[in-house]
């Protein structure tokens, strides 16, 4: 028997319990209890024949907590304890058709960006179980709730192993997991990634499961799974109410969902297996049909393409100064705050565009996806033409992404839809090839119908394919938007594909680009335009949008657009202030900040700007803040309103010439294994405002990294903050690492975090105890002006 | 289902190093704008059990004294949830002033939720006393034990609250507590001394005036 094969039963019943079984027998857990395996082999082997007698077609291997973290401090090795469980399970079938399924539980540690494992990591850990023995016939991932873990833990399986595999993440109440994934994200990006059934286990029963299954079955292709609790515990006791009966009960009435596989896990017995299979005799799977709806999903958002979206353009260096420059320094933050304002703007999807001659793109994709999946929920699209970039980006990203882009040239198509099959994206398809942008409309179309058939080839979905039609400047080629319009409106008219549009390039080389933009955009989305690429933070384009859909009558009772526009006010930059640019730093006016400051450049000095009104203004909030007079909130907001200021003259340098304003280069970075990172930021932002350039390598960094930039970037000061007691000695071994260090014999360190003491930071050998932020700014001056 | 309408602004400003002080209007505004993001989004869970007096959770001289006279032993494990880490992280990019701000009204609002805890475990108990509420890292109560703590609470699967190898609880706005349950007054808990004074870390910066 194959799992294949016992997919032509009405229904495929799973196990229940285990750890239920092994306390009723008398069994301490203790701290891992797949060490049972090895300790209390019978036992185990008795619980999996009660299931196998029970009616159970797959059973569970006890291996949930069977991973290199989970085991350590056991005595035991992974291979041995996957295998003895394998062993278990063998002797439990015997004679029986039942199949074995190799567990997986989670690592028990959060992944990054909330914890400090990485997704490499999580693989090899994942890896070193599925290849630890090969005597088993399916896979179960289950009890996720971290959908980058489980995608990360299926990748593990599909590149190491052929046998199918089986996902279910856990649901609370409020129908998310507790990283926030709702089931339409679970199943979008599993589904894609080819999981072989998909569904829930855990945290709830039967009773409190039922949306959550709905939600699974009214968008899930695969086979859907349902493996709750006996209902739910109580607390002190850990014992569950539900009853076997009325668990089976319960059980065959939600498998008319569409449930295919069914079972139970905490608090359920062979007992309840017996009556479940019982309950189900009488019933027929339905098979779950309903019509595709593309959509795209980080863990915690799934926007689904049933209505035209806005992708945000603003994370690309093209043309951008600025952003090339924050590229070349590693300026993460930078980047973030594009991604953070345009998703407050109202984009829907975001481009993420990172290639530069100057940097690893592939290195660059990784870390930007990971930081911007950190701060803002909205899908992504990876948007690159090199295929080891977008498969790098596509492995550490959480969800489901759109790969921009495919395009007719043959390279181009071998290259990029098999990695867009794989990871299960969407896909953006350019209708250009190796003789560049048709002119006609017939031959973009020839050009799409070729990439359409040829994706679909790889397994893709015609609804996953997005065609570009491509914009051409009007200014250079008029006939060229009719063209590109025609060409969208025929793509849609013909094949069963979303489009998408960059449309800024439209009025390149005309004054008053806005106006040409927002019409040109009107009228692509009323040929038929889904995904228009563009920067959201212009009114008058997600204004567009946002009034199409309400014409359209996709956005109901124009709610959507009340909700964004009924207090909205159209900023613009006032020409009178009642402040001096000073007085606004004291108040912590941002946006007045901004605007004294673009019209003080018309006629000041950029450095008169800064010593004159920034830096006094400054110190006079910090001399406050020492008499307690001004709160760390109040100082900070004067620092990010100067900070405004010091924004736009570093943009005018920028522009005009290499002059820089920089006092000198610090480096500041949270040690190793600590997470909290606030009080290090705050150092940052006051020593950025009084002119020193910040290298911010962040949190749980390691010794080595602090080292390496150090020498590269030629930086004589560096700054260590810990949290924690426990990561005191991270700090230790940092500063030591940079005293050993050849070549960083003028290196200085100060120290900071709240269970530092000046005597502590002596004994570990920094030069400069800092017990607040304001003191690292003393500190800065001290060494930078000797 | 215990839920949080309001947080405790004094507190707050205390986190931020003005005990006992009026804030400045800056940060009167970042505080509105903080309750109100941290209590849309934050989803406070937690878990409780009865532990024996020997039990391997416990550590160090300080808690027997707190549970001396206790009969019973309750072990509390919360959090706000992994959004409000999302939210600090996201201020700290766009507005440093409200990231601080938030960070210290989160940490008031797991405190309060501590306590609406209590509140509700005071009715499970009913005729009982508690101790004041005791944590790893308080006193001579080793930070190792929030390995045993988190493992006997199974805060993994119950509430998303995992422990990283630093033991640093993550999300990063949990707690986890003791309290001592007994027939017999606590008198301690009568008297008006502050946590902060019986607390043997005197370099805190978080420490209250006495």
């Amino acid at each position: 028997m194959d799992f294949k094969t016992l997919l032509n039963k009405e229904f495929i019943i799973y196990d229940g319990g285990m750890g239920t079984m092994l306390q009723k027998r008398g069994l301490k857990m203790g701290d891992n209890p797949n060490v049972l395996n090895i300790t209390h082999p019978q036992t185990i082997v008795d619980v999996h024949r009660e299931y196998v007698e029970a009616g159970s077609d797959i059973i569970c291997a006890n291996t949930f907590s069977a991973n290199r973290h989970k085991l350590e401090g056991t005595g035991y090795g992974v291979k041995e304890i996957v295998s003895s469980a394998i062993d278990c399970c063998k002797k439990a079938v015997e004679g029986t058709d039942t199949l074995i399924a190799l567990d997986m539980g989670p690592i028990g540690q959060l992944l990054e960006p909330n914890g400090t494992l990485t997704v490499e990591e999580a693989y090899d850990i994942f890896k070193e179980v599925v290849t630890a023995d090969d005597r088993y016939d399916v896979i179960a991932i289950e009890t996720m709730t971290d959908l980058l873990e489980m995608k990360t833990a299926l990748l593990a399986c599909k590149e190491n192993s052929n046998k199918p595999v089986l996902c279910t993440m856990s649901f609370e109440e409020n129908g998310r997991t507790f990283q926030g994934v709702s089931p339409s994200a679970m199943v979008l990006t599993l589904e894609g990634l080819g999981a072989d059934a998909i569904g829930l286990n855990c945290s709830l029963g039967p009773d409190e499961i039922e949306p959550m299954l709905r939600e699974i079955c009214e968008r899930c292709n695969v086979p859907v799974i349902a493996k709750p609790n006996a209902g739910l515990p109580d607390p002190v006791t850990n014992t569950y109410t539900m009853g076997a009966e009325e668990f089976a009960k319960k059980m065959a009435e939600l498998s008319l969902l569409g449930v295919k596989i069914l079972g139970g896990c905490c608090g359920t017995t062979p007992e309840f297996i017996e009556k479940l299979k019982d309950e189900l005799k009488d019933k027929t799977y339905k098979k779950n049909v309903h019509p595709y709806v593309t959509g795209v999903c980080s863990g915690t958002a799934v926007v689904n393409v049933d209505q035209p979206r806005i992708i945000g353009e603003r994370i690309n260096p093209t043309g951008k100064k600025l952003f090339k420059q924050a590229l070349v320094n590693n300026d993460m933050d930078y980047i973030l705050s594009q991604a953070i304002s345009q998703a407050e703007d109202g984009a829907e999807i975001l481009d993420i565009n990172v290639g530069h001659p100057e940097i690893d793109e592939k290195e660059m994709m990784v870390k930007v996806v990971k930081a911007v999946q950190g701060v803002v929920d909205l899908p992504l699209q990876l948007d690159s033409t090199k295929p080891e970039v977008l498969e790098a980006g596509l492995r550490v990203y959480n969800g489901r992404a759109i790969v921009n882009s495919v395009n007719g040239e043959e390279k181009s198509l071998n290259e990029i839809l098999p990695i867009v099959a794989k990871y299960g994206a969407s896909v953006v398809g350019l209708t250009l090839d190796e003789d560049g942008i048709p002119e006609t409309t017939e031959k973009r179309l020839e050009i799409a119908e070729r990439i359409i058939n040829r994706a679909k080839s790889f397994g893709i979905r015609e609804e996953d394919i997005y065609i570009d039609c491509l914009t051409l400047t009007v200014s250079a080629q008029q006939s060229g938007a009719v063209q590109t319009l025609q060409a969208l409106e025929k793509v849609k008219e013909k094949y069963n594909v979303k489009t998408v549009l960059g449309v800024s390039n439209i009025s390149f080389g005309l004054p008053q680009r806005p106006l040409v933009n927002q019409t040109f955009l009107t009228m692509a989305l009323e040929r038929g335009l889904d995904l228009p690429i563009i920067n959201p933070g212009v009114f008058g384009m997600a204004g567009a949008v946002r009034s199409f859909r309400v014409l359209k009558g996709y956005d109901e009772e124009s709610r959507d657009y009340i909700a964004k526009y009924s207090d909205f006010v159209v900023e613009t930059v006032s020409q009178s202030h009642e402040n001096t640019l000073g007085e606004a730093v004291m108040k912590g006016l941002k946006k007045e900040c901004h605007d004294i400051t673009l019209k003080m450049l018309e006629n000041t000095d950029p450095m008169e700007i800064i010593d004159g009104e920034l830096i006094p203004a400054l110190d006079r909030v910090g001399s406050l803040f020492e008499q307690g007079k001004v709160f760390l909130p109040g100082l900070l907001s004067s620092a990010t309103a100067a900070q405004q200021a010091f924004e736009i003259i570093k943009e005018k340098l920028a522009e005009s010439s290499s002059e820089s304003v920089s006092k000198g280069k610090i480096i500041l970075a949270t040690v190793k294994g600590d997470i909290h990172d606030i009080g290090k930021n705050i150092v940052k932002v006051l020593l950025e405002n009084y002119g020193y350039d910040v290298i911010d390598l962040g949190k749980d960094v390691e010794p080595s990294l602090v080292v390496e930039t150090a020498k590269r970037e030629n930086v004589t000061l560096v700054g260590l903050s810990a949290l924690m007691t426990t990561t005191l000695k991270s700090m230790e071994d940092t500063i030591a690492l940079i005293h050993q260090t050849p070549g960083l014999e003028n290196t200085q360190i100060f120290v900071g975090g709240a269970v530092l003491t000046e005597e502590y930071a002596m004994k570990i050998k920094a030069d400069y105890y800092c017990k607040t932020a304001a003191i690292s700014v003393e500190t800065a001056r001290k060494v930078f002006e000797n | 289902m215990i839920t949080l309408s309001s947080l405790d602004r004094a507190e707050a400003l205390r986190y931020m190093g003005g005990y006992g002080v009026n804030p400045d209007n800056i940060t009167q505004v970042l505080m509105d704008r903080a309750e109100e993001e941290i209590l849309k989004i934050c989803r406070p869970v937690y878990t409780f059990t009865e532990i024996p007096k020997d039990s391997p959770a416990l550590g160090g001289e300080d808690i027997k004294k707190v549970i001396e006279k206790s009969e019973k032993v309750v072990l509390i494990a919360a959090t706000l949830g992994i959004y409000v880490d999302k939210l600090i992280r996201k201020a700290q990019i766009t507005d440093m002033a409200q990231a601080v701000v938030i960070d210290a009204m989160a940490s008031v609002a797991i405190e309060q939720f501590m306590d609406k805890i209590e509140l509700e475990l005071s009715k499970r108990y009913s005729g009982y006393y508690f101790t004041n509420r005791f944590s790893p890292g308080y006193g001579d109560y080793p930070l190792e034990k929030q390995r045993e703590i988190v493992r006997l609470l199974n805060t993994e699967k119950k509430l998303g609250l995992n422990l990283t190898e630093s033991l640093m609880l993550n999300p990063t706005k949990s707690v986890t507590a003791v309290i001592g349950v007994g027939k017999e007054e606590v008198e301690e808990k009568r008297s008006c001394t502050s946590k902060c004074s019986r607390c043997g870390n005197k370099n805190c910066p978080y420490r209250r005036a006495e």
